[in-house]
C-alpha cells in the first residue's frame, strides 16, 4: 500500500456548530494503480483529495480525526513546514483549471524550476536541463522556447500538460488528478488522458484520478471509488463496478448516462437531489433519493460492508 | 447546399451566415483584422425537432446561436423565419419576433439576476410584451412553474435558495413564458451533474412533445446530443463540416474530424476500451483569428493531401440526409 486513508473526517464551520463533510472515509491505494474517485458535486471528492495533501482552507474546514498514511508515514502529524517537504516530491496534485493553476506573472521555466530548486540540490544550469528533459516527456514541441513562455501564451491543453510535468518533476509516489481534463474539449482530453496513462507506466506512479464523468473512469482506472455525501458508498474493481453496481446510487449513476447510440427515449432519473449538509437525511443518506429504500434505511445508517474481494458497499439491500 | 429539402414544415432557415468579430488595435484603434466565427453557415430546421450543433470550444457554435436572434449582429447573410428575412430587421420587429425564438443560457447561476424573485424573473417577459398583468400574471407564472416541475411556494425565492438543476428549470420557464416556437438552447445541462442532467433532458423532451417545440440544441457533449437530436451539425472553426440526421453522423461519419470526435468520447463501458480503437488528434484547434488555408481541419488530419491546403472543399451529399465538406470524402479516398 503506498496511500493508506484511514477514518477520515473533515468538518465545516467552528468547534460547537461542526458539520462534517468527510465522514470516516477509508480507502488505500496501491503501488502503480489507478484509482478514481466518482461523485457529483459537493458529494467531498474534492476535500479529500485537499485533506491528503494538507491544504484545507483551515480554520474555515479542518480535520477531525483519521491518519493518512504514505507508506507508513502519518500525513497528518506533519507541522506545515515539514509537509512542504512532502508536497510536490511524495504527492502531487494537477488541478482542474490549467489557467487558474499556473501563475500568469511568471514564465513556464520559471515555475516549472522552482520545484526543483526547493525539493533538490541540482545548480541552474541542471534545473534548465531538466525542465526541458520534463517538457520533452509530457510532448510540448520546441521545449526549450518554450521555458521563456507565460502560461497565456499556450492553449489549454498544452497549459495542462506543463502542469502536469510539474506534477511528475520530482517523481512523486502519488499524484492526485482532480479533474484533469474537464475544463478541456473532447479531442484535447483525449490527448490528456492518453499522454497520463503512458506517464504513468513510464514513472510507475500511483495517480488517484478524481472526476464526475464515468466515461474517463472506465477508459484510465482499474479501480473506483464512489462516493456520496462525504461517504464512500461502493468500491470495487472498474469492471465489476460497471458491470453489477451493488449500491442503488451507483447503478443510478450508471444509467442516468445518455449512451451513444441510444434512441431517443427517456433516460433513467434519480430523483430529488443531492441533500443539503445542514438536512442530512436519517438513516442511509441516499434514502430519499432511493428507488429500494425501507423502514431500515430510514433508521439506521448502513455501515461500509466487504462483500468480496476488494469490493465494499454501504446499503442495506445490496442490488 | 442545404441537408435537408425544404418542405413546407421549415420553421427556419439559415442562408450563409456570417458573424465576423472585428479586431481592433493599431495607433487610432481601428478595426485591423476580423475573427470569422461564424462563416458561411447554412442549415435548415424543421418545426418540431431538435437539431443540435455540436463543436469544440471556438468553433463558433455559441455565436451562430446568438447570431439567430440577434444578440450579437451578424456581418451578412439570411435568417428566414415562417419565411420570412429577420435579420436586419429593426428594434421594434426584432421585439416580435425574439418573442417567438427563446434562449436558455448555459449557466443557470450567472443568467438569473440575485436581486430578482422567482416571480419577477418568469413575469418579466410578459411585462415587457404587455402580455398579462395582475392576477393573470400571477397566475400565467404559476402555471409555467409548475409545467417545469416547480410550484407556487417558489414564487417569492431568490435564485440562491435553488439547486443548479431547479435554476436551469427556472430558466427553461422563463423561456417558456411567452409561448416560443422556437428555443435555442446553449449549452443547457453543461453545468449540470449526470443525475440533475438527466431530469432535465426529460423535461425538455416532455416540454417538446406537449408544445410542439423546436430546439435549437448548442452542446460539446456528444453524448448528450446523440440522446436528444433528430438532426445534428458538426462545426469546425466557424463553419458546418457535416451535417445530417442523428443516425447517419453517428453511425456513419464521414469527416476525419468527426470521426476522431466520436471515436474521443470516453465510454462509460470498461470493455470497450480494448475494443475501441481511438483516433487521437495531432495538435490544437487553431485560432479562428487566423484560420490555416484550404480546408481549416489540414493541419490535424491524419489524411491530409496537397489539395487540401489550397482549396476548402465544397458541402457535398453523400446520401441525401448527409451532407460533408472534405475533399477525400468526395474523390472517394477515405471510403
Amino acid at each position: 500500500m503506498v496511500l493508506d486513508v484511514k477514518n477520515l473526517s473533515v468538518g465545516l464551520g467552528t468547534k460547537d456548530n461542526q458539520k462534517l463533510i468527510l465522514n470516516q472515509v477509508n480507502f488505500s491505494v496501491k503501488r502503480g494503480e489507478t484509482v478514481a474517485i466518482v461523485g457529483e458535486s459537493g458529494c467531498g471528492k474534492s476535500m479529500t483529495a485537499l485533506t491528503v495533501m494538507g491544504l484545507l482552507p483551515e480554520p474555515v474546514v479542518s480535520l477531525v480525526s483519521g491518519e493518512i498514511l504514505l507508506q507508513g508515514k502519518n500525513l497528518t502529524n506533519l507541522s506545515q513546514k515539514e509537509m512542504n517537504k512532502v508536497r510536490g516530491k511524495d504527492v502531487a496534485m494537477i488541478f482542474q483549471e490549467p489557467m487558474t493553476t499556473l501563475n500568469p506573472s511568471f514564465t513556464i521555466g520559471n515555475q516549472l524550476g522552482e520545484i526543483f530548486k526547493i525539493h533538490s540540490n541540482l545548480n541552474s544550469e541542471e534545473i534548465r536541463k531538466k525542465c526541458i528533459e520534463m517538457l520533452t516527456k509530457v510532448k510540448i514541441p520546441d521545449p526549450e522556447a518554450k521555458l521563456k513562455v507565460y502560461p497565456h501564451q499556450l492553449s489549454g491543453g498544452m497549459r495542462q500538460r506543463v502542469v502536469i510535468a510539474m506534477a511528475l518533476a520530482c517523481n512523486p509516489k502519488v499524484i492526485i488528478a482532480d479533474e484533469p481534463t474537464t475544463a478541456l474539449d473532447v479531442t484535447i482530453q483525449a490527448q490528456i488522458l492518453d499522454l497520463l496513462v503512458e506517464l504513468q507506466t513510464q514513472f510507475n506512479t500511483t495517480v488517484i484520478l478524481i472526476t464526475h464523468d464515468l466515461g474517463v473512469v472506465a477508459e484510465t482506472c482499474q479501480r473506483a471509488i464512489v462516493m456520496y455525501a462525504g461517504q464512500v458508498v461502493e468500491e470495487g474493481s472498474v469492471e465489476e463496478l460497471f458491470e453489477h453496481p451493488q449500491h442503488p446510487y451507483t447503478k443510478g449513476l450508471m444509467d442516468s448516462i445518455p449512451r451513444l447510440g441510444d434512441a431517443r427515449g427517456k433516460l433513467h432519473v434519480i430523483k430529488g437531489s443531492v441533500p443539503d449538509m445542514d438536512a442530512m437525511p436519517q438513516g442511509c443518506r441516499f434514502n430519499p433519493r432511493c428507488e429500494v429504500a425501507t423502514d431500515i434505511c430510514r433508521k439506521e445508517a448502513p455501515e461500509l460492508e466487504i462483500t468480496s474481494d476488494g469490493r465494499r458497499v454501504r446499503c442495506w439491500h445490496k442490488l | 447546399m442545404l441537408a435537408q429539402t425544404v418542405t413546407d414544415n421549415t420553421i427556419l432557415e439559415v442562408k450563409n451566415l456570417k458573424t465576423y468579430y472585428p479586431i481592433y488595435g493599431g495607433f487610432l484603434g481601428r478595426a485591423i483584422s476580423k475573427v470569422k466565427a461564424v462563416d458561411d453557415v447554412t442549415f435548415s430546421v424543421k418545426k418540431g425537432e431538435t437539431f443540435s450543433i455540436v463543436g469544440e470550444s471556438g468553433c463558433g457554435k455559441s455565436t451562430t446561436g446568438m447570431s439567430l436572434i440577434q444578440l450579437v449582429t451578424p456581418t451578412s447573410g439570411e435568417i428566414l423565419f415562417n419565411g420570412e428575412n429577420i435579420f436586419g430587421k429593426d428594434k421594434r420587429k426584432l421585439k416580435k419576433v425574439r418573442r417567438n425564438i427563446q434562449i436558455i443560457f448555459q449557466d443557470p447561476f450567472s443568467s438569473l439576476n440575485p436581486k430578482m424573485t422567482v416571480k419577477k424573473i418568469i413575469a418579466e417577459p410578459l411585462v415587457i410584451n404587455r402580455i398579462a398583468s395582475g392576477q393573470e400574471l400571477e397566475d400565467r407564472v404559476v402555471e409555467l412553474l409548475e409545467m417545469v416541475g416547480l410550484g407556487a411556494h417558489h414564487l417569492y425565492r431568490y435564485p440562491h435558495e435553488f439547486s443548479g438543476g431547479q435554476r436551469q428549470r427556472l430558466g427553461i420557464a422563463r423561456a417558456l413564458a411567452l409561448n416560443p416556437e422556437i428555443i435555442i438552447c446553449d449549452e443547457p445541462v453543461s453545468a449540470l451533474d449526470v443525475s440533475v442532467q438527466s431530469q432535465v433532458l426529460n423535461l425538455m423532451q416532455e416540454l417538446q412533445e406537449k408544445l410542439n417545440l423546436t430546439f435549437i440544441f448548442i452542446s460539446h457533449d456528444l453524448s448528450v446530443v446523440g440522446h436528444i437530436s433528430d438532426h445534428v451539425a458538426v462545426m469546425y472553426l466557424g463553419r458546418i463540416i457535416e451535417m445530417g440526421t442523428r443516425e447517419e453522423i453517428y453511425q456513419n461519419p464521414q469527416h476525419p474530424y468527426t470521426k476522431s470526435l466520436m471515436s474521443s468520447i470516453p465510454l462509460p463501458d470498461p470493455k470497450a476500451k480494448f475494443t475501441k480503437k481511438r483516433i487521437v488528434l495531432e495538435g490544437d484547434v487553431p485560432s479562428p483569428e487566423n484560420p490555416p488555408t484550404g480546408c481549416h481541419f489540414h493541419p490535424r488530419c491524419p489524411y491530409r493531401t496537397d489539395k487540401c491546403k489550397e482549396v476548402y472543399p465544397e458541402f457535398m451529399k453523400v446520401t441525401p440526409n448527409h451532407s460533408v465538406a472534405c475533399h477525400l470524402v468526395e474523390s472517394g479516398q477515405l471510403a
